[in-house]
């Protein structure tokens, strides 16, 4: 194996031309089991764990910005995001176990694309974007629109994912994160869905809504939200929203859980935000 | 091969290894550390919890490369020579939370983490801070009371 860990991102993108092909590793929580569990060791690998401009959390006009090196246990307890992003920094919180929360980041998170990935549903609810710095360039993309297919993002070959800009929310009347996993700890998700709303009155004037663990990749409901907007939360709302949620559900069946009960809890999950 | 200058177990250390090397593999087989244990080699297990730079990680996750001149790293061997290692060990003892003893290095570890964060954990803390580490044998109720014992709660 080539290994080379740059100290600093300059460093990284004169390294990451030459090689355009290497597996960056951050956390490596993710990486470093299935190249040993695969016997899969790739032949070069740039760790960014030495980049430590990519690790800051901070708060600058109107948006959260975290750097995508901070750790799942960083963001969990950071007093920033506790107070300003509290769903995002539950999520955090249930990641893995404490060792695995100091190791997994962030960038590692998103950039992995697993569908089961707990901090996409909450990233996408908060509308939240990605900076990707390339050698010369910087752009700036939704996450919703990052996502091309399972484990697949349309992350250029010469771009890292510098950060996360997440605006700070308005005053809403509900954020929530749900998880379904066999215990509370360590456990992968079955599923999970993160909810947004606020409402004028008793109509719905914004809400968000997103899934892990149903479809290829973490996905934002955009129609369900669509239906509801505007809408006082009835049960024949509700019930009609449920269908149309179906219709996004493509959770396959696998050693977590069948696709039967995917859907089924799917639609629990949902009933339980909108509130019956 | 990658050369590198640690402080293991309070001692600096020069080590060398291949760049594939994982850093339980380079306790084990390079330093002949084998107190840490490689249970499910895929971090769910916890048993091969050591501190590096004064937090808690899986060495089975830890492509031993990424760490860099100067890395502190405590394992088990370490442990038993400090004042809160010595207090952790002789808990597990009192508290009979050792039977088959392969998940007590990564316990051990854990539960140095933890008292060095936190000085006295009420039980759902310790169980939280635990819950990365798997025990076959116990049942896990002696583990928490070692560690109760450990902080004077008992």
């Amino acid at each position: 194996m080539n290994f080379f860990s740059p100290k600093n991102i300059d460093e990284f993108f004169n390294i990451r031309e030459r090689y355009p092909d290497a597996i960056i590793l951050a956390g490596g929580t993710d990486l470093m089991a299935q190249w040993h569990n695969n016997r899969n060791i790739p032949d070069k690998v740039i760790s960014v764990s030495g980049i430590r401009e990519l690790a800051f959390i901070k708060e600058e006009k109107g948006y959260v910005e975290i750097g995508s090196l901070s750790t799942h246990s960083e963001i969990s307890e950071n007093k920033t995001v506790k107070k300003i992003l509290p769903s995002l920094s539950y999520a955090a919180s249930l990641i893995g176990a404490p060792a695995i929360r100091n190791m997994g980041t962030i960038g590692g998170n998103i950039a992995n694309a697993s569908p089961a990935a707990d901090l996409p549903p909450v990233l996408l609810i908060y509308d939240a974007s990605l900076v990707l710095k390339s050698k010369n360039q910087i752009r700036e993309l939704k996450l919703y629109e990052f996502y091309k297919g399972y484990k697949n993002t349309v992350i250029k070959p010469d771009e890292i994912i510098f950060s996360i800009r997440i605006p700070v929310p308005m005053q809403v009347d509900k954020v929530e994160f749900y998880k379904v996993g066999t215990r509370q700890a360590q456990s992968i998700a079955k599923l999970s869905l993160a909810g947004f709303l606020k409402k004028e009155k008793k109509e719905v004037e914004i809400v968000r809504l997103a899934a892990g663990s149903v479809a290829p990749v973490p996905i934002r409901l955009f129609e369900v939200e669509k239906y509801i907007t505007g809408r006082v939360l009835t049960r024949s709302v509700v019930s009609d929203a449920c269908d149309i949620l179906l219709k996004y559900l493509k959770p396959i069946s696998d050693v977590r859980s069948t696709e039967e009960y995917r859907k089924i809890a799917m639609k629990g999950l949902l009933l339980r935000f909108l509130g019956k | 091969m990658i050369k590198r200058r640690w402080k293991i177990n309070g001692k600096n250390t020069q080590v060398e290894f291949s760049e594939e090397m994982r850093l339980i593999d380079v306790l084990r087989e390079t330093l002949d550390l084998v107190g840490t244990k490689e249970g499910c080699g895929e971090g769910e297990c916890g048993a091969c919890s050591v501190i590096v730079n004064s937090t808690l990680k899986l060495s089975c996750l830890l492509l031993a490369a990424t760490l860099s001149d100067g890395t502190e790293i405590l394992t088990i061997e370490g442990a038993e020579n400090t004042p809160l290692g010595k207090r952790i060990q002789k808990a597990f003892m009192t508290a009979n939370a050792v039977q088959c003893g392969f998940c007590t290095p990564g316990m051990v570890m854990a539960t140095y983490y933890l008292l060095s964060k936190v000085k006295k954990p009420d039980r759902e803390t310790i169980k939280s801070m635990l819950s990365g580490n798997l025990c076959r044998c116990t049942g896990y109720k002696s583990i928490f009371e070692a560690v109760e014992i450990a902080t004077g709660r008992r």
